[in-house]
């Protein structure tokens, strides 16, 4: 959940110098580790996509130029801003009804969240192949029913994509957004009431401020993952759904292309980085005058 | 699943090797050794492998035949940049030997070693020698379609009018063009070169009733068992697993296209004189023909088929009564030539 990092203020206090050491010291193997592990591909990616005998943007050019890439690419920002906000939209109430419950009812409901996670991705989307194909249990279920006369498209389009997408990325959302919630003064919210807010004006005002870093952490932690998205929109998309990731896999396994498949990822790594100053921004910019202003 | 989960389900298989190598450390590098690693796609066909020719050969050489999977052309490059190369023999699609051999990937076979005798000989390189024999073939489901009502040629697969129904094609060129020239009247024996653009044309057709274009090999299967398409192009070998257990869909030979794999030795592979050996086994008639007690997959020696039982021959693709109705990719010249290419118009074409 390093994704996190940047948008939230944890409370950590201040400590002595020695310790500060000692805990510097702890940090060495992870750093260490990243370094080789992360740091350095990062780095060989970035040479590779910028080297190569016919120019340093030649690869990026090649790209550009391609126009399965271009389309690709843009799908790929569309399918997963689509999915950010539709996880936003369904995960933010999950989260709201979780921190609001009783423990006993929260812990089970927290469960019900998590036990997708320990489904593979790929059974999941075969799972939804049965659910939502032609013969599905949806569209026989609806023509039962007499709602339609003819099988809907529900799958190998952007549609299919959507939901199971957004249904393997739901926890992302939910539990950044849990996280900030039940670490919420409930008082601000009676204060509000006492105040004689609305329930609507208390949710607007006082609520979806205060809980809007955890929003906007799960928003980039899923907007992030969805870009990387492969087995999911392969099976569940149409050929209209092609992914970067696609992109990625053809050029290094057939076409041995990895100045092309280097400069894909990094675009990609950068619409990433631009995504998370962002979330920085609205966080910082947006949350802390609300609450001061509102003395 | 997303990139860095299925990365992490493909190098299990190096991990594997790894593993194996641990366990069975080597005596000493290349000559001598006691052991080969060969790299495959894995599945049904890996196991029907490992019984017709890794057993026996371990058997009979006391030479220890580690398989591992999945082939990863991408892998492939970085041992062989790394000269830390852990295969010794390498299943490599047509279209990629081009790429390999071009790239220096590979090294070059021992012909003294390996008998090129009853392999097709446009499909035998320096580098790459054919050792199995597969089909693209049009199947269709049989919830929609009888044995004596069912389409049974790509000119059938195109029209929608006498057989209506949703249809799928693999989004890949090559085959799909055959098959496309094929339905728009081009006589099996005059296909090549390839008329590209009539191809499109043909294409452009049957475009509107391709509900989805595959690209994995078991989803034309699924698609076909859960009656989400009623017709699709499918490899043969998967069909026939299916039918076996009972799927409802069947398929026909007719303008079936032939498709070949070949192995390779990578470029530094640790055991290489191993891997001639293991290879010319491969090749010899009488193991290729064995193979086939295993799995319906043809064999690329055409001297194999007197050691097959009737019964058998006549399900593989290469039996002479099946080979007659298709037509055989050419995969070694028009398509090396122009696989980039046609392949670019392709994708950007199914975008459209």
């Amino acid at each position: 959940m390093i994704s996190l990092a940047p948008c939230q203020r944890s409370p950590v206090p201040r400590t002595s110098s020695s310790a500060f050491i000692g805990y510097t010291l702890t940090a060495v193997p992870a750093v260490l580790f990243m370094a080789g592990m992360f740091a350095y591909p990062m780095v060989d990616f970035f040479v590779k996509s910028f080297t190569g005998a016919q120019g340093v943007l030649h690869h990026y050019a090649t790209v550009f130029e391609n126009p399965v890439d271009r389309y690709a690419l843009a799908t790929t920002f569309k399918v997963a801003l689509l999915t950010a906000v539709l996880t936003a939209l369904l995960g933010y109430p999950v989260a709201l009804l979780i921190a609001s419950v009783r423990p006993t009812l929260a812990n089970i409901l927290t469960l019900l969240v998590l036990v997708p996670f320990w489904t593979s991705v790929l059974v999941r989307s075969y799972a939804w192949i049965v659910l939502l194909g032609r013969r599905g249990v949806l569209n026989t279920s609806l023509e039962a029913i007499g709602v339609i006369d003819q099988p809907i498209s529900l799958m190998f389009n952007l549609v299919g994509v959507a939901v199971s997408m957004v249904h393997i990325l739901l926890p992302y959302m939910v539990f950044p957004t849990l996280s900030v919630m039940t670490r919420l003064n409930r008082e601000v919210v009676l204060a509000a009431e006492s105040l004689g807010a609305r329930p609507w004006q208390t949710f607007l005002r006082v609520l979806l401020p205060l809980t809007l870093p955890g929003i906007v952490g799960g928003t980039v932690l899923v907007f992030t993952l969805a870009l990387g998205f492969y087995i999911t929109p392969a099976l569940l998309g149409g050929p209209k759904e092609i992914m970067a990731a696609m992109l990625i896999e053809d050029r290094i396994t057939r076409h041995l292309a990895w100045g092309e498949a280097s400069a894909i990822a990094l675009l990609l790594l950068g619409v990433t980085l631009v995504a998370f100053g962002i979330c920085a921004k609205m966080v910082r910019q947006d949350l802390l005058p609300t609450v001061k202003v509102e003395q | 699943m997303n990139r860095r989960e299925f990365l992490t389900t493909t190098s299990a298989g190096l991990t594997a090797t790894a593993l194996a190598r641990a366990l069975h450390p080597r005596t000493a590098y290349g000559q001598g050794s006691k052991e080969v690693v060969v790299c495959l796609w894995g599945g049904s066909f890996q196991d029907a492998a490992r019984q017709a020719w890794f057993q026996p050969f371990e058997k009979e050489t006391g030479i220890k035949v580690i398989d591992v999977f999945p082939a990863d052309y991408g892998k492939l490059a970085t041992m062989v940049a790394t000269k830390n190369v852990e295969w010794d023999v390498l299943d490599v699609s047509a279209s990629f030997v081009p790429v390999g051999i071009q790239k220096n990937l590979f090294e070059r076979l021992d012909f003294s070693v390996i008998d090129k005798a009853g392999l097709m000989s446009d499909a035998v390189t320096d580098f790459t020698v054919p050792y199995i024999m597969w089909s693209t073939v049009l199947a269709y489901g049989t919830r929609r379609f009888s044995t004596t009502h069912h389409p049974a040629s790509w000119t059938d697969f195109w029209d929608v009018k006498k057989f209506p129904g949703v249809r799928a094609l693999r989004k890949i060129s090559y085959a799909t063009l055959e098959a496309a020239l094929m339905a728009d009247g081009v006589p099996r024996d005059k296909l090549y070169p390839l008329d590209v653009d009539r191809a499109f044309r043909s294409l452009e057709r049957i475009k509107p009733h391709v509900k989805v274009w595959w690209s994995q090999g078991a989803q034309p299967i699924q698609l076909l068992t859960d009656g989400e398409v009623d017709m699709t192009s499918a490899w043969h070998s998967r069909l026939y697993a299916a039918k076996s257990e009972g799927a409802r869909l069947d398929f026909v030979w007719d303008q079936g296209v032939l498709h070949s794999s070949s192995l390779a030795v990578p470029l530094g592979a640790r055991n290489r004189e191993n891997a001639m050996r293991l290879i010319a086994y491969i090749l010899s008639p009488r193991v290729q023909a064995r193979l086939t007690d295993y799995s319906p997959t043809g064999p690329a020696n055409a001297k194999a088929y007197q050691y097959i039982k009737p019964e058998v021959a006549r399900l593989l693709p290469t039996a002479e009564e099946n080979r007659a109705k298709q037509v055989r990719l050419d995969e070694f010249n028009w398509w090396a030539k122009n696989f980039a290419d046609v392949e670019k118009r392709f994708q950007e074409w199914v975008l459209r």
